[in-house]
């Protein structure tokens, strides 16, 4: 194993340790039943499960034991499949958790329509490793993107975006109501995301998406936290 | 970036670890200097934690690129940068001590009578960091043109990790003690903190592990205050007004009963604090107490029977008295209440309609 491997497992195993830490500290506000903890639980369990396809994929990297290769392939599959979830929930998370005025998170048929793309890509990579639409890997364990791997990048990179749009919105309606600290302020979600795509666009050696992932997850969190503790003292004016 | 891409792996690993860690941390610190904080004190001490962790990482970065000769500088640039970084870790460990025992105790007053004996092993270790600089105590500068650890440095971790854990496991069995701390633990920070340091020794030349399982513990620590701060009380040590609401949606969703109501308010809102502790005493576990008034506390009890209710009220009614008698001069005087859920009274409406006079 290389050392930026060795990084990778590390980050892939902090990020496992930070979201069962997540998610032993909003076990009380899950008792609640609401929809938006419901959602939450399943961002730092999807979060999870992309570590656990990151590790899968990077320690058979290289390998030249029997079925390596299809061992990597199906790890980064799915990887993918887990990223393009992650962005499909996280989108659906903002829309139920920030119920700004004018938006109704049950829309039905049409969020249908709307996270259909995102569906469609996480079938075709649960077969990428018979069909290589997403990508193949060759003999010399290079990455060929495949017909459908730059459309993947943009629909969840707008799925994403879709959600940071939602904060966006509330936090400028907040803004307005003369609520401003107790809202995220909207770099802290943004630069975790871009330092991932960055560094996985331009720089060698690491995949930082799952990390990435979980420190935004993370500061979604505190950032509510925040909201409720300032309600909190404002309502009981004690 | 092509600059970037031609270091060696090592350098590169570990600049990215440690972006990570600060980026963590950098957005803790934000996030946190937002949240409406009770007590300053304790706010102060997390964020000292926090940059000491941002400056640690820094100079993990300096002292691998220093180790690779990606940066080379004269021996006392090395000896200089080693002090440093032990320096940041002793400060990050004797502010963690004050910070835990502050939490336990609650009063600075304890802090400051205790300062010194919590001080005196950092600040032995602090003056040797200095010394340093000038013969070889805890760090050298080898012939080979790198720093090295003498033999003692594993006495200077003892000491700071020793206190450190010793601290993490007083404030865990502490916290079990108390009713109102519910929605606080240091377990994640426990768990996170020992992964990072066994990774850190078992794998010694990859530095960043300690750094990133910290950042990673005093993330989950700043959720533990965030949940404490959002639901409970900070002068009764019992529940606030969202924890009730946090309460109305469990009893909703039928994942909690509320059977019985006992109110207690007392005449001078400056005796809340007093009178909380005479409570505490005589409440059953399972009762949940909520401040839901400057001054008025409501208990939140399973019971569907009056007798032991009754007992309970006399039993706060007796210590009130016993309190009275001792402190003539300023009594406090309790109104005592209790409801019983009846037979037909279904649902959140019996919890809804007994506490919807006071919001």
């Amino acid at each position: 194993m290389t050392v930026l491997n060795g990084v990778t497992l590390i980050l892939d195993i902090g990020t496992i340790l930070l979201m069962v830490g997540l998610a032993m500290v909003t076990d009380d506000l899950r008792k609640r039943g609401r929809d938006d903890d419901k959602l939450f639980f399943y961002l730092l369990f999807i979060a999870m499960l992309m570590s656990i396809a990151d590790i899968i994929g990077y320690l058979s990297a290289g390998k030249i034991f029997y079925g390596a290769r299809w061992q990597q392939t199906f790890g980064m599959d799915i990887f993918y499949m887990t990223f393009m979830l992650e962005s499909i929930v996280w989108s659906y998370y903002t829309l139920v958790r920030f119920k700004w005025r004018g938006t109704s998170y049950s829309g039905g048929i049409r969020h249908l329509f709307f996270y259909l793309p995102g569906v469609v890509i996480m079938l075709v990579t649960v077969v990428n490793f018979l069909t290589g639409w997403i990508f193949s890997v060759d003999e010399a364990d290079i990455l060929h993107p495949g017909i459908l791997y730059y459309p993947m990048y943009i629909i969840f990179s707008g799925y994403f975006l879709h959600g940071f749009f939602v904060i966006a919105k509330y936090r400028a309606v907040a803004v307005s109501e003369g609520r401003k600290r107790q809202v995220i302020p909207m770099w802290i979600f943004l630069l975790p995301i871009a330092l991932g795509f960055f560094t996985k666009f331009l720089l060698r050696g690491v995949s930082l998406a799952a990390v990435c992932t979980a420190v935004t997850i993370a500061f979604m969190h505190l950032g509510s936290m925040n909201e409720i503790s300032d309600t909190s003292l404002k309502e009981d004016a004690i | 970036m092509s600059m970037i891409n031609n270091l060696p792996d090592p350098v590169l690993a570990t600049i990215y670890l440690n972006a990570i860690t600060i980026m963590l941390l950098v957005g803790i610190l934000v996030l946190y200097s937002r949240l409406q904080m009770h007590d300053v004190i304790e706010k102060r001490m997390y964020s000292i934690m926090v940059w000491m962790m941002i400056f640690m990482s820094m100079s993990y970065i300096v002292e691998t690129c220093l180790d690779e000769r990606v940066l080379v500088l004269a021996p006392q640039g090395y000896l200089i940068e080693g002090s440093i970084h032990d320096i940041y870790l002793n400060v990050f460990c004797l502010t963690w001590i004050l910070y835990a025992k502050y939490r336990m105790y609650r009063k600075i007053d304890y802090i400051k009578r205790k300062l010194l004996v919590y001080c005196i092993p950092f600040l032995t270790l602090l003056v040797l960091n200095l010394l340093d600089l000038f013969i070889p105590v805890f760090i050298c500068y080898g012939d080979d043109g790198l720093m090295h650890v003498t033999s003692i440095y594993i006495v200077q971790d003892i000491i700071r990790y020793g206190y450190m854990f010793n601290t993490i496991l007083q404030l865990n069995r502490v916290k079990k003690q108390g009713i109102t701390v519910r929605f606080f633990s240091v377990t994640p920070l426990l768990i996170c903190t020992v992964v990072g340091l066994v990774v850190h020794v078992l794998t010694p030349s990859c530095y960043t592990i300690l750094s990133l399982g910290m950042a990673a513990g005093l993330t989950l620590l700043y959720a533990e205050v965030a949940n404490e701060q959002s639901f409970c009380d900070i002068d009764t040590k019992f529940f606030n007004r969202s924890y009730l609401n946090y309460i109305f949606e469990l009893v909703s969703k039928g994942r909690y009963s509320v059977n019985s109501i006992m109110s207690f308010k007392v005449d001078d809102p400056g005796k809340m604090t007093e009178f909380s502790e005479l409570l505490r005493k005589q409440l059953p576990s399972e009762c949940e107490p909520v401040r839901i008034m400057q001054d008025e506390i409501i208990v939140l009890s399973k019971v569907d029977e009056r007798a032991p209710l009754f007992m309970v009220t006399e039993d706060v009614r007796a210590v009130v008295d016993e309190y009275n008698e001792s402190h003539t001069d300023s009594p406090m005087d309790v109104k005592i209440g209790t409801r019983i859920k009846k037979r037909k009274e279904r649902g959140t409406g019996f919890l809804l309609k007994e506490v919807e006079g006071y919001l």
